[in-house]
């Protein structure tokens, strides 16, 4: 039997109506309209205005020379670090996440699994390219606050090779998938690419092939029609991915819908932990059995616990997310030496990049907190051990620091950098590390009863903040970096006006890790004085 | 000679399989699950699998059902690869968990998947196996609001209102009240009766009697395989909350 039985394709058709219809039952077109109405609204509203605030100064014209000749071979290490990721999606059966019901009662049927498939993957593809364009738009509109040429230039430019970014990650991953690509040769031709972009930055082989979507970046300076090629090349992507996802492994499709089910939840309860968790199973990412190096047992062990066993957890860490570490470290450089050279957005990005390295820094904390019984079982209170645990993250993450420091020192080979570096490196690293310790503590805490008591105006606001602060608090660390420029600018000696900046970020670093420490007998204090004033 | 390998030979010169492994082996990365297995379940045969929790019985249905593929070896649906446009419309898969969609009603989920299966979709034979099943008063309720217990019975109404020549089921009666397991095994001997195969996973021993055979796994390999009449040995202190083996496969996915 090759044919789908006579009218399948027409019960296919009727079972997604029916489905519309059930869905839409409850709510009302006017309602929907209005809701797309407000969040496209908002996110105007916002995304122009944190645009205009930052609102940095222009750059020199010997500057924006050098921006145009660079920025394409910068911007293509990026768009192949994208690649690679989505390579890396594709061979594990990505970016499709089939609902369980929609495998086993439609893909399981005797009907053409291709084109119950491509309906998927044209979602796929359209979500990406509305990721891309706009991400690229903001981007564009965010460069032109400190290049010459128009602002609509800039997005438009931003817009296209965002769009094209989309269009090569999602077309990339479905074609893998489809074709059952296994992962090795993948990731090897993928780390290519990589590896030519990289080259590519130090003029020691042609211009790389993800250069030209930094080509197309740079529109507004110098117009390169070449740069189209990457748009047709992502065309062509998407188009035969998606042409070719009949084969596509039921097996991976089933593990990914079991997976990317359950991340949705955890990150509608904005469950970060439980998101990681999901996240690292989708990429089947497990600790190694042998640890790479042997940790310190006897004296030192029985003296320092917690210490031992947080690096005996780090000496497991599989080689991606060694790798990952390391390239959000080297992304802190760049974004770090863009901050410093006046972009003042990036150091927000630098801030985010500490977060997410920190949030995997943090993992043998975030073992003990997954067990909350055995952690309130210890004979020390519990903020003492939250606060032991700081030490091997922190030093983790001054490894990958010093990754951060080399990348903006090899971009921007002056002392001044290795002096701020220097001043900037350690607290960073800490407010990383503190600022995902906050996040895992906080959630932790999201299920208690006196959740249930706060009005839903307080909860609202409550829930933003505890999205927001850790990041924040990751971001603060390398703030004196844009404190030491806004100084240079006024003809002031930069490093001495990063001092009290990072006595600042020093001192509040503190008061997180008070709040750690004291947090639970806080929390005690505050639901024994709860409890009485109820009886 | 085992009554079993006599009946294969007997089968393999006559008609071709319902199932046939061969060599049939799963493993997850270093671990492995399932095999290599050689089977061969003729058609119209009621086979019982039992076997301890992880002893490979959920993932060697998945297999064979073609959600999961074979780390070597083969597995033959009526002489088609498993997962194959052909197979896929004779096999009939009950897994241990009910999958429903949230917003669709029992009596739409029936509808959809007897039309998908190129089977009609008549109002009256789809009310008679919710009124077996006890489904009719909510026919057109969400699934999504019921029970375990309840979504496992529209499951199983989805698994039989479509035709199939050979049905897999994994622990059918987890989460069904007496009624419901009354059911559901008046349907199995139903569909049994009209010649389909069924391929039957489960650790719970009283069905036993009407099956034609029992082949029981451990450790991922067959370790006994007996015919009607035949002694079998079952260890039937498992927990009773236990939901099929397959989630050793997961841990050992992820």
């Amino acid at each position: 039997m090759e044919a789908p039985p006579p009218g399948a394709a027409r019960a296919l058709a009727d079972l997604r109506r029916a489905r519309r219809q059930n869905r839409m039952g409850e709510r009302s077109w006017g309602e929907l309209a209005y809701r797309v109405y407000v969040t496209a609204l908002v996110t105007l509203l916002v995304g122009s205005s944190v645009v205009g605030w930052i609102g940095d100064e222009s750059v020199a014209p010997s500057a924006v020379e050098t921006f145009r000749a660079e920025a394409p071979a910068w911007i293509g290490i990026a768009v192949a670090v994208a690649v690679l990721l989505a390579v890396r999606t594709g061979a594990r059966g990505g970016p499709l996440a089939i609902e369980a019901a929609e495998l086993h009662l439609v893909l399981m049927a005797p009907v053409d699994r291709g084109a119950v498939l491509r309906r998927s993957a044209t979602r796929s593809i359209v979500t990406s390219l509305g990721w891309g364009t706009v991400v690229g738009a903001l981007a564009g509109d965010l460069a032109a606050q400190r290049l010459p040429e128009p602002d609509l230039a800039w997005a438009g430019a931003g817009a296209l090779a965002g769009a094209t970014t989309g269009g090569l990650v999602v077309g990339s991953a479905l074609l893998l998938a489809g074709r059952r690509v296994p992962p090795l040769p993948a990731t090897v031709l993928a780390l290519v690419l990589v590896g030519w972009a990289i080259a590519d930055t130090a003029d020691v082989v042609p211009a790389s092939p993800t250069a030209l979507v930094g080509r197309m970046v740079v529109w507004p300076l110098s117009f390169a029609p070449v740069a189209l090629v990457a748009t047709g090349v992502a065309i062509l992507l998407a188009v035969t991915g998606r042409a070719l996802l009949r084969n596509l492994s039921i097996e991976q499709a089933r593990r990914r819908s079991t997976l990317v089910g359950q991340l949705r939840f955890a990150v509608t309860q904005q469950d970060l932990r439980t998101v990681l968790l999901l996240r690292r199973q989708l990429a089947d990412e497990r600790s190694r059995p042998r640890p790479w190096v042997r940790t310190p047992s006897g004296a030192l062990a029985r003296r320092f616990p917690v210490l031992v066993r947080d690096l005996q957890s780090l000496a497991r860490w599989p080689v991606v997310r060694i790798v990952r570490v390391l390239l959000l470290g080297a992304a802190v450089g760049l974004a770090l030496r863009g901050a410093a050279s006046g972009t003042t957005a990036l150091v927000l990005v630098a801030g985010v990049a500490a977060f997410v390295a920190a949030l995997d820094a943090i993992e043998p904390m975030t073992q003990d907190l997954d067990h909350p019984t055995r952690l309130g079982s210890y004979p020390v209170a519990e903020g003492v051990i939250l606060l032991r645990h700081l030490a091997a993250p922190t030093a983790l993450m001054a490894l990958a620091g010093l990754v951060a420091l080399a990348v903006a020192y090899l971009v921007d080979p002056h002392v001044q950098v290795l002096q701020l570096g220097a001043m900037v490196w350690l607290p960073a690293s800490l407010a990383a590390v503190l600022g995902a310790t906050v996040s895992v503590n906080t959630e932790e805490g999201t299920s208690s009863q006196s959740d249930d008591l706060i009005p839903p105006e307080v909860a609202g606001p409550r829930i933003l903040l505890r999205l927001v602060i850790p990041p924040a608090i990751a971001v603060v660390g390398s703030v004196p970096v844009v404190v030491a420029h806004r100084a240079e600018l006024r003809g002031d000696d930069p490093l001495a006006a990063a001092v009290p900046a990072v006595a600042a970020v020093l001192l509040l670093l503190a008061l997180v890790a008070g709040w750690l420490r004291y947090r639970g007998e806080l929390r005690d204090s505050i639901a024994a004085a709860s409890g009485g004033a109820r009886t | 000679m085992t009554s079993s390998r006599l009946r294969s030979r007997t089968t393999e010169r006559t008609v071709v399989p319902a199932v046939a492994a061969d060599e049939l082996f799963k493993a997850y990365g270093d671990a492995p699950a399932v095999g290599p297995i050689d089977l061969v379940v003729p058609p119209g045969e009621a086979l019982l699998l039992v076997g301890h929790n992880g002893s490979g019985k959920s993932t060697l249905l998945a297999m064979v059902a073609g959600l999961l593929e074979p780390s070597e070896g083969e597995a033959r649906v009526f002489g088609e690869p498993p997962g194959s446009m052909a197979a896929r419309a004779v096999t009939s898969y009950l897994p241990d968990t009910p999958v429903l969609y949230d917003d669709l009603s029992v009596r739409e989920h029936l509808q959809y998947v007897s039309r998908l299966h190129g089977a009609d979709d008549d109002p009256a034979r789809l009310d008679g196996i919710m009124d077996r099943l006890g489904l009719l008063d909510r026919a057109d309720q969400l699934p999504s609001q019921f029970s375990r217990g309840l979504r496992q019975r529209t499951a199983i109404a989805v698994g039989v209102c479509r035709p199939f020549g050979l049905l897999l089921v994994d622990e059918p009666f987890v989460g069904l009240d007496t009624a419901g397991r009354d059911a559901l095994v008046e349907l199995l001997r139903e569909a049994r009766s009209e010649g389909a195969t069924m391929v039957v996973a489960t650790h719970d021993p009283s069905i036993l009697g009407w099956f034609d055979r029992t082949v029981e796994l451990s450790d991922g390999e067959v370790v006994a395989d007996h015919a009607p009449g035949d002694p079998l040995v079952m260890d039937t202190t498992v927990d009773e909350g236990d939901e099929g083996d397959e989630g050793d496969e997961g841990d050992e996915a992820d």
